[in-house]
Order: C-alpha cells, then sequence, then structure tokens
C-alpha cells in the first residue's frame, strides 16, 4: 500500500497555496505550517511540576541537557531540535531573540539572565540521533503554583487560541504521570483532546509514561511489579486519552542512556556488593543511611551513585552484581532493560513513529484546513478558497486512506462515535500504521490476502446490520482500509 | 471505652489548673453564703476533670491527597505495619476511625438503620477501600478500628478517603470531617511542592481548625526532600499564612517500619529517629494533646463563667430585695410575672415559633429545589463526558455534594430559629442578660442527659464534636449550639441513595456509549428526586421535634427563672419584716458577696484570655 509521503503531498500542497497572492498573517501562518511539514514529528512532554519531565527528555536524548534540579526548573517551554552547529536561542514575546551558551558540561544554563516572563520559548539544536525521528517539546508543570508557569503551558498546549497557536503547538503528546492520575491531569488531557481546532490529541496521538516506577507504592523491590500493573490499570482507564500507558524510571533511564556510569562507578558497586550482608542491608535502608554507614567506598562516590541511580538503582545493581556481572558496560545493558526506557522507545515508535507521516500530514491538513477559513482581508479569498477545496479534495484521495483512518479513530476516541469493543480494538491497531503485518498479522501474501478480505466483510457486515450513519462512516474507512491491503497484496501476487 | 486518661497531658498548665480550682473554691463558698447550693454543687462537678475523659480524646484527622501516604503513615504511627490497607494501587475509600479499645476489633458502621457489624481486622480493607467495595455496593458509612495501641490512648486518629486533586464534593466531604476534629495531620509528599489544590485546601481548612501539622511524606524516596520542605514553607507563607508556622515533618513511613522489624536496639533506635516518627508523635503531644487539654480546661473556666453569671442574677436580684424598696419589689414582681406568663402560656410563643418555623420550611424548600437542580444540571452535564472510573466515584461524589448542601440549609434554618428564641426571650429579660439566658438554655438543654454538656467532652461522633469545638463561644453561638444538640446533628447520610446502581447500570461494557450516558443521565435524575423527597421530610420531621424540645427548653427555663425570682421575694419579704439594722447589715453583706461574685468572674475572664493566648483567633471550645 502506498501510504508514504504523505506529509509531503501535504507540503506540496501547502507550497502550491504559498505562491498564490496572500495576506501577511496568512502567509506568516502559512508559512509556520510548512516549516513544520519540513520538520519531524513534533512530540510535546507534558505533566505535573516535579513529575520528571526534563528527566524524561534527557532520557530520550541519551545526553543530560535539561536541568532536573529539585524544585520548579523548567520554566520556559523548550524545543530540542535536530541541527547543528549545536546552538541555544531564546525567542522572546515581543519577537526577539538572544542567544545564549550551554554550559561546560553540556547542561542548558540554570539561569537565563532574561526575565522568565519575557521568553516565550527556548530553541535547542542539537545533532542527536533521536532528534532526527521527533522533536522534543520540554513544558513548563501543570499545576504549578507560579501561576506564570501554568499559563504558559497551557498557552503553548493552545487550549484556548488552537487557531493562533495550532502552528506552533505539538503533534502529538507524551503525558508524564505519577502514582496518581489527578482530576486536574485528566482535565487538562480532555480540555487538550476537545479543543477546538481541527487537530486534538487523543489516544490517536498521545502515550502515557509513568515516570518514577521505582516509587511506585512506597518504592523497594516490588516497585516495578507495582507499576507494571499501575500502567495497566492508568491505561485502561484513560484509553480514549492514550494510546498505551508504559512504566519508566527516569533517573536509570537518563543514566544509562547518557551513559554516565563509568567503570569507577562500577567499581564502587561491586564494592559495596562485596560487603557483608548485614552491613549491606543497613547501608540499603534508607538514602541517609546508605551515606552514613562507615564502608570502604568514599562517601562522596556513594553521594553520586545515589545521584545517577537513586537507592532503588544501586539495590538493584546489586543483585546485579550478585548474579556474577561485572563492568560498567554489562551493568549498563542489564539497568537499561530495567529502566523501562526501551519499552518506552518501543511504544514510541509504535505510537509515534510508524505512524509519524499519517500524524504529520493529519495535522498539516487540520492546519491548513483551519488556516483556509480565517478571515480574509488582503483579497486572498480567492487562495483561501481555493485551498479549502484542496484540503477537502486531498483527503478524499484514496492515497491519503492513512489519515482518514487516524480520524476515524481520534472519532471513536473523543466519544463521538462509540464501537463494539472488538472492532474499538482493531481500529486502534490499524489506524494511521503502514506496515501490512501490523494491519493483518504474520504470513504469506496470499494468506494475507485473504485475511484482508476477511476483514473488509467484517466491517461491511457491521456497517449492513443496524449501525449509526456515524458508525457506518467509521465501517466504511475500514472497509476500504481492507480493501486497499488486498489491492495491495494482489498487486504483488501479480508482479511476481 | 476504658477510661484511659493521660492526667499529666490533658492537664496543660498546673498553675492555670490551680487558678481555676481557686476561682471555684471562691464560687462555692459566695453560692453557699448566698444560699444558692444547687448552682454550688456544679461548681463543686468542674473543680475535676471529668472522669470518663477517654471518650473525650482529641481527635486528629489525617487528611491528604490520594497516595500521599496517609494510611501508612498511621500505620507507621501506631506501629502495626498492615492494618489501615495500603497497597500500590488501594484507595481509601470512607472514613475510618481508630480508637483505643482493649479488645481489638473493627466495626463497620452502615447507612441506614443497620446496626454496625463488627468484623476481623484483616478483613478491614473489603469494606474501607475501593477495592474491597467498588462504589460503596456494601453501603458502609464508616468504619471504626479499636486497637491497644500506646498513642491512642492520647489521640483519636481519622483517616479519611484520599482525593484527586481535593476538589468539589470530596473536598467538602473532607472539610466537613474537620471541622469535628481537634487537629489535621495534613500529608504532602516529598515528589513535589504542595499544588495548588493542596494550599487551596488548607485555606478553607483554616476557617474551621486551629491546629495543623503538616507530615511531609516518603522522605526515603526522594532525596530532594530538604528543598521540598523548603518551597513548601515559602509556598505556605505566599498563599496560606496562617499556617506559615505550622510544623512540616519530614518522615518516612518505610523507614519507621524497617526500624521496627530490626534487631539490634540501637540500630532500630536510630532509624526510628531518622524515621522522623518520634518527632511526629512529640508533635501530636505538644500540639494536639496538651492543646486540647487547654481547650478543655477553656470549657471548664467557661462553664464556670456561666455559673456566676446566672449566680449574679440572683444575688443582684437578694440586695435589690434586701432594701425592701417598694420599686425594687415591683421590679422582681414584674420580672416574675413576665417569666410565669412565658411558662404558662406556651400556646402563645409556640404559635411564633410554629409560624416561622413554617416560613422557614416555606423557604428552605425553595432553596432545596433550587439547589437541587443546580447540582442536577452540573452533574448532567459531567456525566457526557465521564468513564469508566469516574462514573463509579460518581455517586460518592454526588453524596458528598448532597450532604454538604444539606448541611447547609441546616445551618440556615438553625440561624433562623435562633432569631425567634430571641425575640420571644427578649420580651421577657432585657437584651443585656439575654446572652447568658441563652447560655443557660443550652446547659438546660441537656440536663436530661445529666452532664453538663461544656464538661464532659462527651463525644459521640465527629458531629457532635464539630459543635462543641465551635459553636460555643459566646451566647448566640451557644443558643445555636443548644439547636443544634437538639437537632441532632446535620443529615450524614441520605439511605434513599441506591449508590450500587449506577455501577450495575454502566458496568456492562458491551452498552452503547449513548445508551449509558442516558442511563446515567436517568440514574442522576431519579437519585436526586428521591434525595429532594427524602431532605424535605426529613427536614420536615426535625422542625415538628425541634419545636417541641425547644418549647419545653424554654418553659423549663422560664419556670426555673420564675422560682428563682419567687425566693428573691420571699427572700425580700422575710426581710421586710426585719429592722432596718439587720437590712442594713444584710444588704451590705450581700453587696460584698455580689463584689467577690464580679471579682470572680473577672478572675474567669482573665484565665480564659490567658488560655486563649497567642491564639486569638481560636475556635474556642
Amino acid at each position: 500500500m502506498n501510504t508514504q509521503n504523505l506529509a509531503e503531498r501535504v507540503l506540496a500542497l501547502a507550497d502550491e497555496t504559498a505562491a498564490s497572492p496572500l495576506g501577511t498573517t496568512r502567509r506568516e501562518e502559512l508559512d509556520t505550517v510548512r516549516e513544520a511539514l519540513r520538520e519531524p514529528l513534533r512530540v510535546a512532554v507534558v505533566g505535573r511540576v516535579k513529575a520528571g519531565k526534563s528527566t524524561l527528555v534527557n532520557a530520550l536524548l541519551g545526553q543530560r541537557v535539561a536541568p532536573t534540579d529539585v524544585g520548579e526548573c523548567t520554566r520556559v517551554v523548550t524545543w530540542f531540535r535536530y541541527g547543528h552547529p549545536e546552538r541555544v536561542e531564546v525567542l522572546l514575546k515581543d519577537g526577539g531573540r538572544r542567544d545564549v551558551q550551554l554550559e561546560q558540561d553540556g547542561m542548558l544554563p540554570a539561569t537565563l539572565g532574561i526575565d522568565p516572563g519575557m521568553v516565550r520559548s527556548l530553541q535547542v539544536w542539537l545533532s542527536n540521533s533521536t532528534l532526527r525521528g521527533m522533536t522534543l517539546i520540554d513544558t513548563p508543570g501543570l499545576g504549578s503554583l507560579n501561576q506564570e508557569v501554568s499559563a504558559a503551558t497551557e498557552e503553548f498546549l493552545a487550549l484556548d487560541q488552537a487557531s493562533a497557536e495550532a502552528a506552533g503547538s505539538a503533534q502529538a503528546l507524551a503525558f508524564v504521570l505519577n502514582e496518581t492520575i489527578r482530576a486536574d491531569e485528566v482535565d487538562v488531557l480532555r480540555r487538550f483532546r476537545s479543543s477546538a481546532g481541527e487537530v486534538s490529541t487523543s489516544a490517536v496521538n498521545a502515550v502515557g509514561v509513568l515516570t518514577k516506577a521505582d516509587k511506585v507504592g512506597g518504592g523497594g523491590a516490588e516497585a516495578w511489579n507495582a507499576a507494571t500493573v499501575l500502567a495497566g490499570r492508568m491505561a485502561e482507564r484513560l484509553r480514549n486519552e492514550v494510546s498505551a500507558v508504559v512504566p519508566v524510571i527516569g533517573l536509570i533511564g537518563e543514566t544509562v542512556e547518557a551513559a554516565l556510569l563509568t567503570e569507577s562507578d562500577a567499581a564502587h558497586l561491586a564494592a559495596l556488593a562485596g560487603l557483608e550482608a548485614a552491613t549491606r542491608t543497613r547501608l540499603l535502608i534508607s538514602p541517609d543511611r546508605f551515606l552514613e554507614v562507615e564502608v570502604p567506598v568514599p562517601r562522596q562516590a556513594r553521594e553520586r551513585l545515589l545521584t545517577l541511580l537513586d537507592l532503588y538503582g544501586v539495590e538493584r545493581a546489586l543483585e546485579l552484581l550478585d548474579r556474577g556481572l561485572h563492568g560498567a558496560d554489562a551493568l549498563r545493558t542489564e539497568l537499561r532493560r530495567r529502566s523501562g526506557i526501551e519499552a518506552l522507545r518501543a511504544t514510541l515508535v509504535d505510537a509515534f513513529r510508524r505512524r509519524d507521516d499519517a500524524l504529520r500530514a493529519r495535522w498539516g491538513l487540520g492546519s491548513l484546513f483551519a488556516l483556509s477559513f480565517a478571515r480574509s482581508r488582503d483579497g486572498d479569498a480567492a487562495a483561501l478558497g481555493h485551498l479549502r477545496d484542496s484540503v477537502e479534495a486531498m483527503r478524499m484521495d484514496p492515497a491519503m486512506h492513512a489519515v482518514a483512518e487516524l480520524e476515524a479513530l481520534h472519532a471513536c476516541c473523543s466519544g463521538e462515535v462509540t464501537l463494539p469493543e472488538e472492532l474499538l480494538e482493531e481500529l486502534r491497531r490499524i489506524a494511521g500504521n503502514p506496515d501490512l503485518h501490523v494491519r493483518l498479522g504474520d504470513g504469506e501474501a496470499d494468506q494475507l490476502a485473504r485475511l484482508a478480505a476477511q476483514g473488509a466483510a467484517r466491517w461491511r457486515r457491521f456497517r449492513f446490520s443496524g449501525a449509526t450513519p456515524r458508525q457506518g462512516q467509521v465501517a466504511q474507512v475500514m472497509v476500504r482500509s481492507y480493501e486497499l491491503a488486498w489491492e495491495e497484496l494482489s498487486a504483488g501476487a501479480a508482479a511476481e | 471505652m476504658d477510661a484511659v486518661s493521660d492526667a499529666a497531658t490533658l492537664t496543660p498548665d498546673p498553675r492555670r489548673q490551680q487558678r481555676l480550682e481557686a476561682l471555684a473554691g471562691g464560687a462555692i463558698g459566695v453560692l453557699s453564703r448566698c444560699r444558692r447550693s444547687d448552682l454550688a454543687s456544679l461548681v463543686a462537678g468542674l473543680r475535676e476533670p471529668p472522669g470518663t475523659a477517654a471518650a473525650g480524646l482529641p481527635t486528629v484527622v489525617v487528611v491528604g491527597e490520594a497516595k500521599r501516604g496517609k494510611s501508612s503513615l498511621i500505620n507507621a504511627l501506631l506501629g502495626r505495619p498492615g492494618l489501615a490497607p495500603v497497597d500500590m494501587d488501594v484507595a481509601t475509600s470512607t472514613y475510618i476511625v481508630f480508637r483505643y479499645a482493649g479488645q481489638e476489633q473493627a466495626r463497620i458502621h452502615l447507612a441506614g438503620d443497620e446496626p454496625p457489624r463488627a468484623v476481623p481486622l484483616d478483613e478491614l480493607a473489603d469494606w474501607t477501600t475501593v477495592e474491597g467495595n467498588p462504589a460503596n455496593l456494601r453501603n458502609v458509612a464508616w468504619a471504626e478500628v479499636g486497637i491497644d495501641e500506646p498513642l491512642l490512648r492520647r489521640v483519636t486518629l481519622v483517616d479519611t478517603p484520599g482525593v484527586g486533586g481535593l476538589e468539589a464534593g470530596h473536598a467538602e466531604g473532607t472539610l466537613r470531617a474537620l471541622a469535628g476534629a481537634d487537629a489535621l495531620l495534613f500529608t504532602v509528599d516529598a515528589s513535589a511542592p504542595l499544588t495548588i489544590a493542596e494550599l487551596h485546601f488548607l485555606q478553607r481548612a483554616s476557617e474551621r481548625i486551629e491546629t495543623v501539622i503538616i507530615a511531609l511524606t516518603k522522605t526515603d524516596l526522594f532525596r530532594g526532600w530538604n528543598r521540598i520542605e523548603q518551597d513548601d514553607r515559602l509556598l505556605l507563607e505566599m498563599h496560606a499564612r496562617r499556617f506559615a508556622r505550622a510544623p512540616i515533618l519530614a518522615v518516612s513511613s518505610t523507614v519507621a517500619q524497617k526500624a521496627g522489624a530490626i534487631a539490634d536496639p540501637a540500630l532500630s533506635a536510630e532509624l526510628r529517629r531518622e524515621s522522623g516518627l518520634d518527632s511526629l508523635h512529640a508533635a501530636l503531644r505538644g500540639e494536639v494533646v496538651q492543646r486540647a487539654g487547654t481547650l478543655r480546661l477553656a470549657n471548664r473556666v467557661r462553664a464556670l463563667r456561666q455559673v456566676l453569671e446566672q449566680a449574679d442574677r440572683s444575688v443582684v436580684d437578694l440586695v435589690n430585695a434586701a432594701d425592701g424598696d417598694p420599686a425594687a419589689l415591683a421590679a422582681i414582681e414584674g420580672s416574675k410575672t413576665r417569666w410565669g406568663q412565658l411558662s404558662r402560656q406556651r400556646a402563645e410563643w409556640s404559635r411564633q415559633i410554629d409560624t416561622e418555623i413554617k416560613r422557614i420550611n416555606a423557604d428552605r424548600s425553595d432553596q432545596l429545589a433550587a439547589g437541587m437542580a443546580r447540582i442536577r444540571n452540573r452533574y448532567t452535564e459531567m456525566a457526557g463526558t465521564l468513564d469508566g472510573a469516574e462514573l463509579e466515584a460518581l455517586p460518592q461524589q454526588l453524596l458528598a455534594e448532597l450532604s454538604a448542601f444539606a448541611d447547609s440549609l441546616n445551618e440556615k434554618s438553625q440561624e433562623r430559629l435562633t432569631g425567634v428564641v430571641e425575640r420571644i426571650l427578649g420580651d421577657a429579660e432585657s437584651q443585656a442578660s439575654l446572652a447568658s439566658v441563652i447560655r443557660e438554655l443550652a446547659i438546660s438543654a441537656h440536663r436530661e442527659e445529666g452532664v453538663l454538656p461544656l464538661l464532659s467532652g462527651r463525644i459521640d461522633s465527629t458531629q457532635d464534636k464539630i459543635m462543641a469545638l465551635s459553636r460555643m463561644s459566646t451566647g448566640h453561638a451557644a443558643l445555636s449550639y443548644t439547636l443544634g444538640s437538639i437537632w441532632g446533628g446535620p443529615i450524614m447520610i441520605i439511605p434513599g441513595l441506591a449508590l450500587g446502581m449506577l455501577t450495575a447500570l454502566v458496568d456492562r461494557k458491551s452498552r452503547a456509549r449513548q445508551a449509558k450516558q442516558t442511563a446515567v443521565k436517568t440514574w442522576i435524575a431519579q437519585q436526586l428526586g428521591d434525595a429532594q423527597a427524602y431532605l424535605n421530610s426529613q427536614f420536615n420531621l426535625r422542625m415538628i421535634e425541634v419545636a417541641e424540645r425547644l418549647g419545653d427548653a424554654i418553659r423549663d427555663y422560664a419556670e426555673q427563672r420564675e422560682k428563682e425570682l419567687e425566693e428573691a421575694l420571699d427572700e425580700q419579704r422575710r426581710i421586710a419584716a426585719q429592722d432596718r439594722e439587720t437590712r442594713r447589715l444584710r444588704k451590705q453583706e450581700l453587696s460584698q458577696e455580689l463584689a467577690r461574685l464580679r471579682d470572680l468572674q473577672r478572675g474567669a475572664e482573665e484565665l480564659l484570655t490567658s488560655l486563649r493566648g497567642g491564639r486569638a483567633s481560636a475556635p474556642e471550645g
């Protein structure tokens, strides 16, 4: 099925529109859309203050760049984009720009030397492979007591001025959760979902991340298992808001991904593992104890270990060493697995990267459609009308079918349409994902073709056996999906 | 309940205690000499703290957002891991009162008229958690756990449902429970600074409770807790100044638990210190137990002051009578007649009360209808956007909101009744002494129970205590208290609400969303309709009862007053028969007694002020 380069088609349409006469405002808006379509998927990391957003960003980047100190540190929206030379730019609300230097250790400076109230956003260009695939946007915390901080986040999320901010807003969302889902958090997700713009968020383009999985249920050895169960329940509860909830230990993820654990750290851990059992037990009772008990490992080294791994991570590392592991690399590999960061990457790939093209195309079409309805003041009515027609035509184009799937899924997730559970699951799995194996399962081409035919029949049956008109529309999209898959498979078979 | 009063901690300050003793001693002297042995014996009852102090143990309500470690903290405080149900994804769904008891057991109080059920401690979770008792299908009103732990000999602890965001209906319910508490143990955790919701809650709580201790939990998990503590302090100063100096105690329930499990006594003690639980114990003792002693002492002083005021009035009567002055005689006669009329012409003022009650009922019915419509609109609107878990929480939320609303109507009605009583009594007594008359009404309303309410610290439920603490500082409030006690407390549970029904309706996943929403909306409309009818009939019934009991209290008081004045008249007639010199001496004597009485009153006033000391805004109980 030819579902590639959807975003490029939308970009072509945008470029074509740019050639027509347009008013200044419209042109600026159009340019931001075009710019966004040329860039990777924009994923905003959203969550409460201190939920672990910056740690997560660092972990995903594999380098410590965002400050993660205790306290409200992330006060401005920070964009991490792919680019070199590596540089930082402060965008001011008044339209001005200033250059800022990264610190010696590669971190963003703790203070910008500019009143945070004046800052619109911070733009960070890094030559980082993660950023090739997605632009990460770190946001200030929700539920923050600093009114300014919260306002900045809401504005960024374009909760109430969707059109104005649409071009600048995210195309996908990583929602950072802690042990409880608070009422106000769900509220923000909902408002985000139902915001007036053409492009809104739902399970279509949002995932939940349960950071601090090591603190769940009071922490300790059982924390990870508890977090896994909890994440499952959260996913169930937020099924319309996010496509999955992944447990992650952000700090350990950051440490292993940024390769901060050194051989000397590993040696210190090994020394601790070699202690007699009673001393070790005393050491691991609490962080204070860990620093205070007299052991042959220097206090400073122990402090570093706590900073890198927390007591939970130290305990896990010691267990690994007990099992005969040695060396920083081996520890890193095992800890990476236990941090959940790998699973998170897989989920992000699943939820965003595979659908990247369709998500961006959907966003682009939505933005252009909204733009085409802008009140015309500068005699660009004709151009806008043409744009509107083109967007609608493109939406009907079979080649853009993946976008239609996402819209169908979104309609279901936002409660507009209800589907029987098993059909909804199917729609969730398939929508926007070009991978035929994800769509149909494993097997030979002829087997897949049969499955595709059955799929089409299944949805057709649903459509004509008492479905409501809206359900019928969704069913029609799915029938088409299977038909397209079948066509592709048959064409492949014929070519052989 | 065992008598386990810890005299040392319930007696805050021996000097003040002695001062009360001295005042009481003086009062007994004056009263005996003025032949008011009835009042003297009341005062004698004030000299010793009541024997059943255990029933009056200070109550500490543990409040916090969900997953802040409330239940773990209670377990750690009591040194009983696993007592209050704690789990990764388990949430306390009801109030659990932890009291001292020699025989360990849990009792589940059900909504409606069902008697409480005794259940084994390890089955507590089946009744008190969201998981064990989803959507409160088992109709639990609250739970009570009696165990033999030293801390509970000093305080009663109340675990509360954690609330997500501490908003709306949930917060209302929690605030209501607070009103009955001596202290609030507010749990926040070390993961992040206080949230807006938490600060708002504290601001609102400050209207109802004086003593707040903040526990910063999970310090073992979050290494940056010192910073969080500093931030919290700053935030309190900025947003909830009243609590800017409230102690913030960093605690780790986990470390405390580990301390308990370690054999090595030295290490165990060290860990225990590190856990911060000892400091929390100390703070509870310092801020709550001792403060409670002060509050109670203040109660006794206040009761003494009331008796002295009553004595004052009757001694003034005697002094006036001692002159044999015809004008004074006529005044006493007149006053006596008016009280006599009041006691006999009950029909007349009963009518006043009845009329006012009719008006109150009519107005309340309107307010009820309007309020219900508001609630219905809001919930119906909400129903459209809710899904699974939130729908499950909906009945509880609705119930909490209804209770809060019923409370506010209740209070309004009480206020208006107070106004009527003031008008009725105002005809018989000068405005100046009206306050003390009303205070006395508070006492007389409780005579049938054989104890002075002000002394007993009698607490059946958290709700009773609300009144004991908040409604007894001034004359007007005292009447509200009387009414409140006649009232029988706020309407807590609305048995008509079939809470389980909603879940049954929406639990079936396959039902179409539209149908579900319609079902939920219908349910809401039905429940609110039922609740409205129920509340209306309850309020009406209550009003009838209140009118009757209030009538009795007024009549009793009027009779008593008439008798007092009759005695004054007798005294006067006796004196009239004596010669002038004897009369002069008697009057001099009585004047001296009156002067002493006034000194004692001043002394009581000063003692009260000193007990309030530094906490002028205290809602004294």
